[in-house]
């Protein structure tokens, strides 16, 4: 329901924030409108400065930060230039902000009902009971069963979910004009993650109320965004109707961003296979990355026969970390009688939601969660000797700002393997490090600096080095590329793929990230609540899926289509 | 209810392994409480009545029984210290008035003074009259509070002459010269805790403020008296309870050095004298009634602890 | 902004840069101490009994004659040994205790915290007399009574560390790369403490300082003729009225002790 009047405009604004004599621009004179009734979504990877665009539209922009020129324009008045005092009005009532993380951005100690309520309390006079009957009716609206209880309840006392709704609610009880929606679904399940967006959906469909959908998630914007804009490095780079923006983008960079989600679902695709393979392998064409091959080399077909994990009947318990004084530790079954086997080369992939068990079981095949059940099989052929040592397998983690010890340099790191399991001279270690560094892509200068001095991406080809150096055969990889941008994300898969060719590796690749697991596995496990539900080559898994729960952990990871959300 | 049986048990075990532990190190002394009693005269005979009097040829187990049992009631003995024979309960009993008055008037102090003093410095938090303040704090946090009290007795005592050093008087006597020569040593008492609170509660405001809910309430409109009173102060007060409860271990520690200072007449300068003159039923029973104190405060604060933050688990 | 100094570069708080001033001067005077004093810092003189500072006694005499200076530097001296000497021991082996119990938890890890909460109830002043009044007073006495005391404190904020630090991913690594557990945790997990280590490290100085005072106050601490400032505050106090100066110069000297150390750990903290 587009009314063609303007409800906010950008000119021209740049912010910068001054770091020591330096200003360094954050912003870089960028200019964009919302209609009234409009949705709008803002993407760019991390360090595009959409967030800090959201900030400046409602002036929350921190202390060291500073508008450097530009106009933003609301409803006739420059909210850069107005009073501390007007500017107070507008925000909650006129223009309102929903975070990204909605656990920290409640207060803890207040309720629910009582954060929802002061909205009202601030912006509008009504009597006592009205007061908590609007609230409640507001509750009920964002879809949040049982309002009254809820009313009640504190912020640590609801879901993920759950809490989104509430501060959607809290958004948007003073019926504002234009809301602001941060990452709104970054930090939940990709399931409720829908739900959420359709949620706003709804709320702008029923009330008009434009909203800014700020993501680095394209699928998210390309959901329910009427227009969109892509931002890099603080600049503008392209900007249009998302359908247009999405099938035939003109920028490089958002070719780029793009490319790097492979295959263009959609919902209503009942195209056959061979449709949705051309596609595929033009999209990968288009972003030359050829990371599959599609007709496996005979030779290696034979390396493939031999199994080199198998697990039989497997059952994986985790304890709270021994708390309880008198023997009462809580143990919870999370893996139930899994059996799998993962042959020698391949990438076995494990799919599942949190909460499905996939990092228990990763830890469990690796050791380093010894309360199992059943039989894990290692079949690697490792063997002592100076030359060729074999390790058990090794693992990579998610998070390269924590796997890596941050009070030790890099070169370190990479040596303290050799010197645990080998019987290496100093020097042959060292040679050996300067080595592996290299095959990673990166250089023997990283060896001598900190890990809090490179980036993600540097970060974890560092962590796959160390993961490498002792000559593994079988390595697990736990969501290694998850928090990575999407562009360093096609990168490190691509180095996986090439040390795997060059090395003969076999990879177990975890994540929840169904087109990763799509780039880069050749078969794929999907698990829910600690069990097997469906295993298949990926290609199949993907295309015809049996089983109800991958149906939908595909429906709700497609990009999804404007007409597609029910709540 | 769990939550609250559970500190309660600890309670009790904490209370218990407090008086064992107290007992028992008093019986590791070497030397005999017969001897030191009766002198280096005294007869064989008569030293082995005592014993017998005193219960002390028992095993330890039931003399800790004994004692305990006496405790309980507020008898612990005889003291040595002095010509009379006199019981220690009734010492300590003596005694209790000053240093109690002492450390509720000092926690006052505290209460009163830290908590808008810590809000003025959070508000002003990167000004130069910040760093002044910090500095000022740093001061008075590296003063002895003995010295501190020396330093008052000096400047306003000899200099200023606002009150007479040494002019002790008793509540029952007078109570309101008792309060107006009281407020010295509570001064003294107080002033370095005020330091540390006052930075305490400044570093809690501040990092409440760095959160994220201040930035949702700020989009909400609300202005800033609105969002710290409102918002702020509460979850920040909350570990600056906890605070202030170990803060109560420190006033009696402070009160023990305070009182030589001012030659009060409390339990400190008793507990001080009595170890010089190896008295140790005193001792023993003015250690068994500090920790007992401190512990029992703990367990109330942990106790309103979960009426104050709803995040700690109430089954 | 906090008022900011730029030395060769870097920037510095004002109060840090105090702060290190002030340590180094009593650094100074500490260690010059050990090697010369104006006077013997024994040697009485009753004819200069309670004189006021002058040429020949910058601080003055005290009730025996003894210059004051003199005592001051030794007196500072003895309390750095004495405070350095407990925040030695209990760092240690707190460290090793909360490392231990933060790392491996378990029932041994409940019993140890639940004596720790007891102890750290309790005010160490009192503790430290009990000790005393046990085993009598004197210098060797009160580092053992007070390092052992500080133990609790430091294995408590270790152990924290330890169980937060447990759980990071890269401490699995470590697993995997085939280290074992005391390796883990003193060349793995150890230096990622050192952000709430040396802070704790500096308060605890201070509160040594502060504790060895007051027991020398009492006259339960260093014992004399042996020079300590707070046993020479507890001799001053009879002569507040007539000689004021005589307890100024060890209480400034205590004063400065802390503070420095204070503002040092202070600016560490802002940076």
């Amino acid at each position: 329901m587009t009314n063609y009047e303007t409800l906010l405009s950008v000119e021209n604004l740049s912010v910068g924030v001054s770091d020591k004599r330096k200003i360094n621009t954050v912003i870089d004179n960028i200019s964009f409108e919302v209609k009234k009734g409009e949705i709008i979504g803002i993407v760019g990877e991390s360090g595009s400065g959409k967030t800090m665009t959201a900030l400046s539209v409602i002036g929350l922009l921190p202390p060291s930060v500073k508008i450097l020129s530009g106009k933003v324009n609301f409803h006739g008045k420059n909210l850069l230039t107005i009073e501390d005092k007007e500017f107070r009005r507008l925000r909650g009532s006129e223009i309102s902000m929903v975070f990204q993380d909605s656990m920290t951005s409640f207060n803890p100690l207040l309720t629910i009902g009582a954060q929802v309520e002061e909205m009202l309390r601030l912006h509008s006079k009504y009597e006592k009971e009205e007061y908590k009957a609007l609230t409640i009716e507001a509750l009920a609206e964002v879809g949040l069963s049982k309002p009254q209880e809820i009313y009640q309840k504190y912020p640590h006392q609801l879901s993920g979910g759950m809490r989104q709704r509430a501060m959607i609610a809290m958004a948007m009880i003073t019926r504002p004009k234009l809301v602001i929606a941060d990452e709104p679904t970054t930090a939940l399940d990709v399931t409720t993650q829908s739900k959420i967006l359709g949620l706003l959906k709804k709320m702008n469909e029923k009330h008009g109320t434009s909203i800014i959908l700020i993501s680095h998630d394209l699928r998210v914007i390309q959901s329910i965004c009427d227009r969109a804009i892509v931002m890099k490095d603080g600049k503008i780079v392209e900007a249009g109707p998302t359908q247009e923006l999405f099938s035939d983008p003109e920028n490089e960079y958002t070719k780029k961003l793009l490319a790097a989600i492979p295959v263009p679902f959609s919902k209503n695709s009942i195209m056959s296979n061979d449709i949705q393979n051309e596609i595929f392998i033009r999209n990968l064409e288009r972003s030359g990355n050829t990371l599959k091959k599609d007709i496996p080399d005979p030779a290696e077909q034979k390396n493939r026969q031999d199994d080199i994990l198998m697990i039989k009947n497997l059952n994986v318990f985790y304890s709270e970390n021994g708390k309880r004084l008198l023997g009462k530790r809580s143990r919870k079954q999370v893996i139930h009688n899994m059996t799998f086997s993962v042959k020698q080369g391949e990438t076995l992939g494990i799919v599942g939601e949190s909460g499905s068990g996939k990092s228990t079981l990763a830890k469990a095949i690796v050791g380093l969660n010894k309360e199992i059940e059943g039989i894990i099989n290692i079949n690697d052929g490792a063997t002592e000797g100076l030359v060729s040592f074999l390790s058990k397998p090794q693992m990579v983690f998610q998070d390269p700002y924590g796997s890596l010890n941050p009070t030790k340099k890099i070169g370190w790191i990479l040596e303290e393997p050799l010197k645990l399991q080998t019987k290496l001279k100093k020097k042959e270690r060292l040679a050996k490090v300067n080595e592996i560094i290299r095959e990673v892509g990166l250089s023997t200068e990283h060896l001598k600096r900190y890990p809090s001095q490179l980036s993600g991406g540097q970060r974890q080809r560092v962590a796959i080095a160390a993961s490498l150096i002792v000559n593994p055969k079988l390595v697990i990889l736990d969501e290694p590329v998850s928090s990575l941008d999407v562009t360093i994300q096609a990168q490190i898969l691509r180095l996986l793929k090439d040390l795997q060719k060059k090395y003969n590796l076999t990879y177990v690749f975890i994540s929840h990230d169904l087109n990763v697991i799509f780039q880069i596995c050749d078969r794929v496990c999907v698990i829910y609540q600690g069990e097997i539900v469906e295993m298949k080559e990926a290609k199949e898994l993907f295309f015809r899926p049996d089983h109800e729960y991958t149906k939908e952990l595909l429906k709700s990871a497609m990009l999804i289509s404007k007409n597609c959300c029910h709540i | 209810m769990k939550y609250t049986l559970k500190k309660l048990a600890t309670l009790i075990v904490s209370l218990l392994i407090t008086s064992v532990l107290t007992f028992t190190a008093f019986q590791i002394i070497p030397g005999d409480s017969a001897l030191n009693a009766l002198g280096m005269d005294a007869t064989k005979e008569q030293l082995e009545r005592y014993r017998e009097e005193m219960g002390l040829n028992k095993s330890l187990p039931i003399r800790y029984i004994n004692w305990l049992k006496g405790a309980l009631k507020g008898d612990f003995g005889y003291s040595t210290q002095y010509q009379m024979q006199m019981k220690a309960g009734t010492l300590i009993k003596e005694r209790l008035i000053v240093t109690i008055w002492l450390a509720v008037m000092s926690f006052l102090l505290i209460v009163v003074i830290s908590i808008p003093l810590g809000i003025f410095s959070a508000g002003k938090k990167n000004g130069i009259l910040d760093s002044f303040i910090t500095l000022i704090t740093q001061f008075f946090m590296s003063v002895p509070p003995f010295f501190l009290g020396m330093l008052i007795t000096l400047i306003f005592g000899i200099i200023l002459k606002w009150f007479t050093p040494g002019s002790y008087i008793n509540p029952w006597e007078n109570f309101g010269q008792f309060l107006r020569f009281m407020i010295f040593p509570a001064i003294a008492v107080a002033v370095p805790k005020i330091a540390m609170t006052v930075k305490f509660l400044r570093s809690s405001l501040l990092r409440e403020m760095e959160l994220d809910y201040v930035r949702t309430a700020k989009s909400k409109g609300m202005t800033k008296t609105r969002i710290l009173i409102r918002h702020i102060l509460k979850n920040a007060l909350i570990p600056v309870v906890t605070f202030l409860a170990m803060m109560l271990a420190d006033i009696l520690a402070g009160a023990i050095l305070v009182e030589q200072v001012f030659n009060l007449p409390g339990l400190g300068r008793l507990l001080v004298s009595s170890i010089a003159n190896r008295d140790y039923a005193v001792v023993q029973a003015i250690i068994l009634y500090i920790v007992s104190v401190v512990i029992i405060i703990n367990f109330l604060v942990d106790l309103i602890y979960q009426w104050i933050d709803p995040r700690v688990k109430r089954d | 902004m906090k008022k900011m100094v730029k030395i060769k570069g870097k920037t510095y708080h004002l109060n840090y840069i105090l702060g290190l001033v002030i340590t180094s001067l009593v650094l100074l005077i500490v260690i010059i101490g050990f090697f010369y004093t104006p006077y013997d810092p024994n040697t009485m003189n009753a004819a200069l009994k309670n004189s006021p500072p002058s040429l020949m006694h910058p601080l003055g005499t005290d009730n025996f004659g003894r210059d004051i200076l003199s005592r001051v530097m030794v007196g500072a001296g003895t309390t750095y040994v004495i405070a350095v000497s407990i925040v030695l021991i209990g760092a240690f082996f707190g460290t090793v205790v909360g490392a231990l119990t933060g790392y491996f938890g378990g029932w041994l890890d409940e019993v140890i915290m639940r004596f720790n909460d007891v102890l750290t109830a309790i005010p160490s002043i009192l503790l430290a007399l009990v000790f005393v009044s046990i085993f009598g007073p004197g210098t060797y006495n009160i580092i053992f009574a007070l390092g052992i005391l500080f133990v609790p404190s430091y294995a408590r904020v270790i152990r924290s560390e330890f169980i937060v630090l447990r759980e990071r991913d890269f401490v699995n690594n470590a697993k995997l790369m085939g280290a074992g557990s005391l390796r883990i945790m003193f060349i793995h997990i150890l230096p990622n403490t050192r952000n709430v280590l040396i802070p704790a490290l500096l308060i605890g100085f201070n509160n040594a300082v502060l504790a060895e005072a007051g027991l020398s106050y009492l006259g339960l601490g260093v014992q004399p003729p042996q020079a300590s400032l707070g046993r020479m505050l507890s001799e001053a106090q009879s002569y507040l009225l007539d000689s004021p100066w005589y307890a100024l110069a060890p209480g400034l000297m205590i004063i400065l002790t802390v503070l420095g150390f204070s503002l040092i750990s202070g600016g560490m903290g802002n940076d």
